[in-house]
């Protein structure tokens, strides 16, 4: 099964599930939590069923093409549920089986691994899945997102693509992966990898890199007390990604690592904050 | 008398929390049914990845009646001049429904009252566990929980099925959206199968041919045998008992599959396999049949063993194959680069905005102990010490320490072994982060100690410096974590030392820049406040109660640091003191004479300024008392100088009886103001003598 086939039969079954399907958020993130279909939607009392493919980009990750398992962006599938239902575990399981990761064949784990994101002030409890030994998928259940304690709780499973279908293929080499029957990963990836590590580690000019960041911080802010809430959680996101790329650089300290999170998890929050006044506010006019 | 049944079935729980909730639900039980006092023979308790159960064997079907003596009113308003009851009394028996015949009179020590005797009636045991069981259920306490459904329990995972039994009967409750059933689940084709439990006795038995070994020890013997059985071929394998327990809880019916990886991964540190594949993998290592480290190792898992298990080996070999290489790369890497290239990386790497990179962090490391290693005549070689202090944050630039950031330290000290440092001096390197924990182990060799210090006493002074938050609950920086590492290696090393030079000269090593910008003495101020108050709560953590420890620990604190350790010395006393019979005679003294003080709070100031006249002394037992406090004075501070505290007790005994003697026999608040003031002087003199020794208004 190539990568594309996996995809699309995961977009199908999880369709099937009552998932809207929807397609990836056009900002560079670190994880498909940060796509508002999650961060935004994760709050407040509507129900909410979503999947969706979120390129996720990890600057820190590259390693120059030369790692047959690590990348600085890969992708991953990406399902919330809200509110969570009873059986998701097997649910889940099941979605395993159609992408033939049959568990009477393989040895699957629910490892503990308490999911945060302290740039988001968002927190779940749940686990890392392992198949064989690889974790494949982290699977959460939300309690605080933007600082805000969750009601009703939502369930996020997120697939890690490239992991899974190394299982499936077998292949010991990400690279080496079928994307259709024709190209490979490395076709499409190799030499993308490959610049990507230069200008993350290397390249990226680290001034103008925080000088965007406040800029993007101080747009955030204004946004916020202007009440523009969707375009301000854009300039959250893109100040969490200036963050990631002055992390590769490897020029932070650990306390000023740390403020540079509380800053953005700061304006996070107030975007939280306002997100559900306005959701709690157009429901009671409903 | 039969047997009952609890079995908790929910997502998979955090290995490390199962055994400290089945002990929780043993004592919550065993509570519970000493307090309904229904009897039983024995709790037993058994957990899985999903399953917290508890077995009660044989339970009694009723909970024993037994009778109790309700005290009502006191007689004497019970009955009125008449011998008649009084509405009182008819009140108390309307309340109880029972009649006056049933009243009886009891003598306490406050006197007569009225008294009935109280039958309580047993309960049928089939009723009383349907409150019981839910009460177990909500009074574990675990060190995370969640919410997973819309009424908003907390626990550890989701429960996803309550199977509860009496006998053969159903125990009917609800909790947490869960209905309780005769029932528990094993998963079978993605389906949740639900299988009936009609008694308690074939549960463990019936769980056992579907695959589930619910009794952990018995689980955990299969797990070792199964571990031993395919290493037999290599050798021995490894039985790490923290490995072991941790994945006899991440399975409910384990299997071992041997794997391999490749040889040459073999002459990477062991700290670095250890980490890929115990760490990371829970996988057990092999050693081969001379007792080496071989290249196979066991993963477990859970489920039957079947052929398909070539699958899973593939798989896990991948997995640890894919680590191994990473790491592989990143200490060669590591060791292509060498010192040099990685130091020049520490001066880019920031350690605190505004105060410079870890590189000037070093050189700040290096300022402090060497002042101490002057100042306290240490006679550490100091070119010794500079070099290990350089060293010692080396790793930090490292690929691998990025990648396995708990390696810090440990790299460092691989990587000095390697270019052929003496083994103390890569100890030191590891050791200079230690304490790990607020109760880890402190370093060990003096110099480790001493560069530990060094090292945490800049990041304390910086911190402090910036302002970085901390709070009793909250500490995102670490910064009351590392001031109890600091607090416990003064109170080991340096707890007879003046420390208060040297702490203020630490502030000046901050850029000079900086220093413009902060008041150093607030800093300095600050930095002293801090460690007096982790040192409390290290004195706390060893035992001493808030009382004693506020006791000894003098006023004058917050100026200095000087010898700390004397605190053991003086609380040593104080303990010997508080276990004789007449410390209750120096405690009344002192309090009285701290009470009428403190009334005069008005002039509690100037009162210091004054002195006794001792011509205004009038009574024999105020001129008495003057006299003896006057002739001890200097033996006293004599004996502050010199440390000799069970003496100061001693004489402080011997001032309390006249003190006492003093309060019965003279009357201080006298009209005459000169008389009253200079009784007070007299008092508050003792006082001062004294409060520099202890403070005893805390006891």
């Amino acid at each position: 099964m190539n990568l594309q086939n996996t995809i699309m039969i995961l977009k199908k079954y999880w369709a099937a599930q009552g998932c809207l399907i929807l397609e990836s958020y056009d900002l560079e993130k670190g994880a498909g939590t940060f796509n508002p279909a999650t961060f935004l939607r994760s709050l407040g009392p509507e129900q909410w069923n979503a999947a969706y493919v979120e390129l996720s980009r990890r600057p820190i990750d590259g390693r120059y093409s030369k790692n047959t398992n690590r990348l600085q962006s890969y992708y991953q599938f990406q399902v919330i549920m809200k509110p969570a239902p009873k059986n998701i575990q097997q649910i889940y399981l099941k979605s395993l089986k159609t992408i033939n990761l049959d568990h009477k064949k393989h040895d699957i784990k629910f490892v503990d691994d308490n999911w945060e994101s302290p740039t988001l002030g968002a927190c779940g409890v749940g686990w890392e899945v392992w198949i064989d030994g690889m974790e494949v998928t982290q699977f959460t259940y939300f309690q605080q997102i933007g600082g805000i304690i969750l009601d009703p709780i939502s369930v996020e499973i997120t697939y890690g693509i490239e992991r899974l279908a190394m299982h499936i293929q077998n292949k010991d080499n990400i690279y080496d992966l079928n994307w259709n029957d024709k190209l490979t990963y490395r076709d499409i990836y190799f030499e993308n990898e490959k610049q990507w590590s230069i200008y993350n580690f290397e390249k990226s000019n680290i001034d103008m890199l925080k000088q965007h960041f406040i800029n993007w911080e101080t747009e955030a802010k204004i946004l916020i007390y202007d009440g523009h809430i969707y375009p301000a959680y854009d300039a959250v996101i893109k100040c969490s990604h200036l963050f990631n790329l002055l992390e590769a650089r490897k020029i932070f300290s650990v306390s000023e690592r740390i403020d540079y999170i509380l800053r953005i998890r700061s304006i996070a929050k107030l975007v939280a904050e306002k997100y559900l006044r306005l959701v709690l506010k157009n429901k009671k006019n409903k | 008398m039969k047997d009952a049944l609890l079995e908790i079935y929910t997502e998979e729980i955090p290995p490390l929390c199962i055994e400290l909730a089945l002990k929780q639900m043993e004592n919550i039980a065993s509570k519970i049914f000493f307090d309904s006092n229904l009897q039983y023979r024995v709790i037993e308790k058994y957990g899985t990845s999903r399953r917290l159960v508890l077995i009660i064997k044989k339970l009694c079907e009723i909970s024993k009646g037994f009778t109790k003596c309700v005290l009502g009113p006191p007689l004497r308003i019970s009955l009125d001049s008449k011998k008649k009851y009084t509405h009182i009394a008819i009140e108390f028996v309307k309340k109880n429904k029972i009649t006056f015949k049933e009243l009886g009179i009891k003598k306490t020590r406050s006197g007569e009252f009225l008294f009935f005797i109280k039958k309580i009636k047993g309960i049928k045991t089939e009723k009383l566990l349907a409150t019981i069981f839910p009460d177990i259920i909500k009074n574990i306490n675990f060190p995370k929980t969640m919410i997973w459904e819309s009424s908003r329990f907390e626990f550890v995972r989701p429960i996803r099925n309550i199977l509860a039994i009496y006998g053969h009967k159903k125990v009917k409750f609800r909790i947490a959206d869960v209905n309780s059933l005769n029932q528990t689940i094993i998963s079978c084709n993605y389906k949740n199968k639900k299988i009936r439990i009609d008694s308690v006795e074939k549960y463990i038995s019936v769980m056992r041919d579907k695959y589930v070994i619910i009794n952990q020890n018995e689980r955990k013997e299969k797990l070792k045998i199964s571990i031993q059985t395919v290493a037999n071929r290599i050798g021995l394998a490894v039985f790490d008992n923290f490995l072991i327990n941790y994945v006899n809880y991440l399975v409910e019916y384990p299997s071992a599959i041997l794997c391999t990886f490749n040889k040459r991964y073999l002459t990477l540190p062991f700290e670095i396999l250890e980490i890929c594949i115990k760490k990371k993998q829970k996988c057990f290592f092999v050693n081969d049949k001379c007792n080496r480290l071989s290249n196979y190792f066991i993963a477990i898992k859970n489920g039957i063993s079947e052929h398909q298990d070539k699958n899973i080996k593939i798989g896990y070999e991948k997995v640890v194959a894919a680590r191994l290489a990473d790491a592989e790369l990143f200490y060669q890497n590591d060791l292509r680069n060498g010192i040099n290239v990685n130091a020049q990386k520490l001066k880019k790497m920031v350690f605190q905005k505004e105060i410079g990179t870890i590189y000037d962090k070093i050189e700040r490391i290096k300022c402090i102990a060497n002042l101490f290693n002057e100042k306290l005549n240490m006679h550490i070689d100091k070119l010794l010490l500079e070099k290990i202090i350089m060293f010692s944050k080396i790793d930090l630039a490292s690929e691998i320490v990025f990648e396995y950031p708990e390696l810090q330290g440990i790299i460092g000290k691989i990587y000095a072994l390697k270019l052929g440092e003496s083994l103390e001096f890569a100890e030191a390197i590891e050791q200079h982060y230690w304490p790990l924990t607020a109760s880890g182990s402190l370093p060990i060799s003096k110099l480790a100690s001493l560069i530990s210090l060094s090292d945490k006493l800049d990041t304390l002074v910086s911190s402090l410096s910036l302002e970085l938050e901390f709070s009793s609950s909250n500490d995102p920086h670490g910064i009351k974590r590392l001031g109890i590492g600091v607090a416990r290696i003064i109170m080991r090393d340096f707890k007879d030392q003046d420390l208060t030079n040297i702490i203020f000269k630490i502030v000046e090593f901050l850029p000079k820049n900086f220093i413009k910008k902060i008041d150093t003495k607030i800093v300095k101020e600050k930095l002293i406040n801090f460690l007096w108050q982790r040192i409390e709560n290290i004195l706390k953590l060893e035992g001493y109660t808030f009382s004693e420890i506020k006791t000894v620990i003098n006023n004058n604190r917050f100026d200095q640091l000087k010898s700390p350790g004397l605190l053991y010395l003086k609380l040593f006393a104080l303990r010997k003191a508080m276990a004789k019979p007449n410390f209750n005679s120096i405690l009344s003294a002192f309090k009285r004479i701290n009470n009428i003080l403190n009334n005069k709070n008005k002039v509690k100031n100037e009162m210091s300024l004054h002195v006794v006249n001792e011509l205004l002394l009038i009574e024999e037992a105020e001129k008495i008392l003057f006299f003896t406090v006057k002739g001890l004075e200097i033996k006293i501070m004599n004996y502050i100088s010199k440390n000799e505290y069970e003496k100061i007790f001693d004489e402080m005994s011997k001032i309390s009886i006249l003190v006492n003697i003093f309060f019965e026999k003279v009357l201080v608040m006298v009209k005459d103001k000169s008389i009253k003031y200079n009784r007070l002087f007299l008092l508050n003199y003792i006082k001062n003598i004294f409060s520099k020794f202890v403070d005893l208004s805390f006891l």
